[in-house]
């Protein structure tokens, strides 16, 4: 099943949540929404389930104008953030309760709620109630009551923000082995970003009620397309400077006095652009250094054995830069040094 | 404003279901609300057709009128003070003071509001009648020789029995601002060397205003607009008494009306009066709920002192109780002269059916348990539905909605049954014709409030998100709510039946006010009814008293015990 959003608004009174929010999602993909707290992450998920209409705009299911179809005709699945597990029913009944909706024989909902639970592993746990499970049992029970209907789109709401570090890293690669696994469409709500990058096969990145971009997780982390993204995801170094010329793929920028070079990864309309690069695309050095080079001294330099953050003050701000492996402390508080790095590994941004 | 209203057409159109159920409670609303209240307006202002204050002008110019307004007002103020005396020394006792029994106490602490003052007022008249049981007792002692009439008027018993039945509900509402009153003003007060009364006066009454208001302005309501305590106690100098004798001439006397109109404004003004200064005082108090109140042990001697004096202001109120029960099972004519009745039998209870051919005793006993049965439906369908829709629906008329609901709450019943009578006469509703309709209709409509209350608080228990998750894997939204919604608010809906189904067999004005013919009679219109014939029908009285005392006791019983502490909350403003 495909999925598809044309020119989506949403109004809450006179506030615009959504202000015209397009993708498409791939049969099988597994798509996230990223973005801060109240970007419209959520409401865009519930308009996908059809909990809200929009305002304006169009969504689809493969080729099915699906608008204005209420959500139990919609055939998805939902995990929402708190679980929604319903106390009054066991795990069974919670999983359950989709087939006998639909009214499939008894037997056969045994049997697909067994294997749903066995999907999750928690087939011993069938009798108990939500109440006396974990957090991530509760979690597990909420994915295959909306893994057992077959649904044609699986929803998540941030689903792992109430589980602890340990357990959100575990249950991240247990959502997607079974993502893999039954190749469901997918859309994942998060604002944490490991969860999206580590996961997802594209991300949309949201803000105040647009997409900033949509990429791989790779495109998006070493090609973001506006300051938004470059800064949203991972950590960056961005100065403010002038375009002054083209060389080849390159684009020259001059900053306070310094020439450097960087990629340009969308279409650059006035000469004000910004130049940033990630601390660990960066090294210090004492002297020497091909590509783009900046001066400054050694503010603060901390050692963690697989790297050294190095914090260097240069005429225009503060710059990052983080040694992986590093064979030796490289920098000292107060010493002059120079901060190298690509110009491939440089982005230039409106 | 365009796309405003576009997106409510697109929101109603996504929540058809929610514009279906606006549409029926706007219909009901505005059929058994809106539509007699205005009609009592609209009749108090034009007479033969044409617009006139005159009626007004007669009323306040006239002192047999404006009297009986003044003479109300009175009661309800003197009613409002005394309750106020005796209900804040036991909230600040019960919430600042940890002492013997004090558990006991508090859980006994609604007890006399349970039963209304309409039918322990005859048990009160055994006790203070001229030949009641204070005066023998007095005679006996010697302290008297010639019996007094402690009744004197009237007045004094009605303000009486009003006290002792309606402390509770000022205790419960100045507990609970006592109890969200941030201890560290206290502590800071102290610190400047306030101590003892001077504390009170300048720190807790002013802190503990919201509560008091809270309470007051009930009480004063209650008391203003009560009709059945001075029915019994035969008092006709009140408003309530006026209006419902003129209740069998509304078609002619325009003054009923007027008195109605003048009663629902003073009402009106107070309620809103004191949901202003609820809303002001409130955000004054800091970290609301979030505190525990200091609560000072007092033992010994002192303590067994204080709880003794809660046990004797508990006896007190549920005196006239135990008296009507005692009535209940007197031989008739046996109380009289004496401290308690000299001979008991049965004979009151088999009087009941022995009356039906004259009285319809038996049949009204029968009529109540109906007429209860069909208010109980109707506020269980309205709860759960209003409950459901202001909670959930996105529509903007939840708060219109809310506030209807809340509307009763500030509706003397005496009003509401008199608009019915004096509004409804289609084929279909003819107040006169057939009461029996309107009748639970009006019982349904006054404990409206306590009902979706009860099952709202039941409602917010249950996330939006549960319904959602049903309708996603394919459940319709109505059965969602089967399903899921209503489950999880059962005990919610089953304490609110059981209170709606006992306050309506123990409802007064509306009872008697549009309960016309001896058939249809609702109990409490019985007992009133035996109450003003010849000596010896109170005791039959007293037995169908008391037959209504073991109900509703029953039910509070029920009900608490599925709603548990949450109980206190419903009689709350
Ligand atoms: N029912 C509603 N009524 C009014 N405003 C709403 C409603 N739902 C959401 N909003 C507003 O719309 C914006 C987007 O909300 P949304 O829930 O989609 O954010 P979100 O990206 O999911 O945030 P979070 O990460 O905090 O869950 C927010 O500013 C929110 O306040
Ligand atoms: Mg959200």
């Amino acid at each position: 099943m495909r999925l598809r959003l044309e020119g989506v608004r949403k109004f809450f009174g006179d506030f615009e949540a959504l202000k015209g929010i397009s993708f498409e999602v791939d049969h099988g993909e597994l798509f996230f929404i990223l973005g801060p707290s109240g970007c419209g992450k959520t409401t865009t998920l519930r308009v996908i389930a059809g909990f809200y209409i929009p305002d304006e705009g169009r969504v689809y299911f493969d080729d099915r104008d699906v608008t204005f179809t209420p959500p139990y005709k919609r055939n998805i699945g939902m995990v929402f953030q708190y679980y929604a597990l319903w106390p009054h029913m066991t795990v069974y009944d919670n999983v359950a309760y989709g087939l006998k909706i639909r009214g499939l024989p008894e037997r056969e909902i045994r049997e697909r709620v067994r294997w749903a639970l066995e999907l999750v592993k928690l087939e011993e746990h069938a009798k108990k109630y939500p109440n006396q499970l974990s957090g991530g049992q509760q979690q597990r029970v909420a994915l295959a009551r909306a893994l057992v209907v077959e649904p044609q789109i699986l929803l998540l709401d941030e689903p792992l923000s109430n589980l602890d570090a340990k357990l959100r890293i575990e249950m991240r690669e247990e959502i997607k082995r079974l993502q893999n696994r039954l190749k469901i469409t997918t859309v994942y709500v998060t604002h944490d970003q490991m969860e999206a990058l580590s996961m997802a096969d594209r991300i949309a990145v949201m803000n105040d009620g647009l997409i900033m971009q949509i990429g791989t997780p790779v495109e998006l982390y070493r090609k973001p397309r506006n300051r938004f993204v470059a800064s949203f995801i991972g950590e960056i170094n961005m100065f403010e400077g002038e375009l002054v010329g083209r060389e080849g793929d390159f684009a020259v920028v001059e900053l306070d006095g310094n020439t450097v070079k960087g990629v340009p990864t969308a279409e650059i309309p006035h000469s004000r652009v910004a130049v940033a690069f990630r601390p660990e695309a960066a090294s210090v050095v004492k002297e020497g250094g091909g590509g783009n080079v900046l001066e400054g001294e050694v503010e603060s330099s901390m050692y963690y054995g697989s790297k050294e953050t190095v914090f260097v003050k240069t005429d225009f701000g503060m710059v990052k830069v983080e040694m992986f492996n590093p064979r030796g402390r490289v920098a000292r508080r107060g010493e002059r040094v120079r901060v190298v790095f690509d110009p491939s590994d440089t982005i230039v941004l409106p | 404003m365009l796309r405003g209203l576009r997106s409510y057409l697109r929101e109603a159109r996504s929540q058809k279901g929610m514009f279906l159920l606006s549409a029926i409670f706007w219909i009901f609303f505005i059929v058994f609300l809106i539509y007699p209240i205005s009609y009592t307006f609209y009749r108090s202002f034009f007479v033969g057709g044409k617009f006139t204050l005159s009626m007004y002008k007669l009323m306040f110019s006239d002192s047999t009128y404006y009297g009986l307004i003044i003479n109300s007002l009175k009661l309800a103020t003197i009613t409002t003070v005394l309750t106020f005396l005796i209900g804040f020394p036991l909230a600040f006792a019960m919430v600042r003071y940890e002492f013997p029994l004090k558990g006991t106490l508090q859980s006994l602490m609604l007890l006399p509001f349970i039963v209304p003052p309409f039918v322990s007022a005859i048990g009160m008249m055994k006790i203070l009648g001229t030949y009641g049981s204070l005066n023998t007792l007095l005679l006996r002692l010697g302290i008297i020789h010639e019996p007094v009439n402690w009744l004197g008027s009237g007045f004094p018993a009605i303000v009486l029995m009003q006290v002792l039945h309606l402390y509770p509900i000022m205790y419960l509402n100045i507990a609970a601002a006592l109890a969200n009153i941030d201890p560290t003003l206290e502590e800071a007060a102290q610190a400047l060397g306030a101590s003892g009364l001077r504390l009170i006066r300048t720190v807790v009454i002013p802190l503990s205003m919201p509560g008091i208001f809270a309470g007051a302005s009930i009480v004063f309501i209650w008391s203003f607009t009560d009709l059945g305590t001075p029915l019994m106690f035969f008092y006709p100098k009140l408003v309530s008494v006026q209006i419902f004798k003129y209740s069998t001439e509304f078609r002619t006397n325009v003054m009923a009306y007027v008195l109605i109109v003048v009663v629902l404004l003073i009402v009106t003004a107070i309620f809103l009066g004191m949901k202003l200064v609820i809303g002001r005082k409130s955000y004054a108090m800091m970290g609301r709920g979030h505190v525990a109140p200091k609560v000072r042990r007092i033992s010994g001697a002192k303590g067994w002192l204080l709880a003794g004096a809660i046990v004797v202001l508990l006896l007190i109120s549920v005196l006239p109780h135990i008296s009507v029960a005692l009535l209940a099972f007197a031989k008739v004519g046996s109380w009289y002269k004496s401290l308690v009745p000299t001979a008991f039998t049965l004979d009151n209870f088999r009087n009941i059916r022995a009356l039906e051919s004259t009285e319809h005793t038996l049949t009204s006993i029968k009529n109540s348990l109906y007429y209860s049965l069909f208010a109980m439906l109707i506020d269980i369908a309205l709860g759960v539905g209003i409950a459901y829709y202001v909670n959930r629906s996105r529509l903007p008329d939840r708060h219109p909605i809310d506030a209807l609901t809340m509307w009763p709450l500030a509706l003397p019943g005496i009003i509401i049954a008199f608009g019915y009578l004096a509004a409804f006469h289609f084929p279909i509703l003819d107040a006169w014709r057939n009461p029996v309709p309107l009748l639970i209709v009006a019982y349904a409509i006054r404990r409206m409030p306590y009902s979706v209350r009860a099952i709202s608080a039941g409602m917010q228990q249950v996330h939006a998100a549960f319904e959602e998750a049903a309708q996603s894997v394919g459940a319709h939204p109505l059965r969602a709510v089967k399903d899921i919604v209503l489950p999880l608010i059962v005990a919610n809906v089953l304490a609110a039946g059981v209170l709606v189904y006992a306050e309506s067999m123990i409802e007064v004005s509306a009872s008697l006010i549009l309960a016309a013919k001896p058939e249809q009679f609702p109990m409490t219109k019985t007992i009133y009814v035996l109450h003003t014939m010849p000596q010896g029908s109170d005791y039959v009285a007293s037995a169908m008293g008391l037959i209504l005392m073991l109900v509703i006791g029953a039910s509070m019983v029920l009900s608490s015990r599925i709603m548990g502490r949450r109980m206190g909350e419903i009689f709350k403003v």
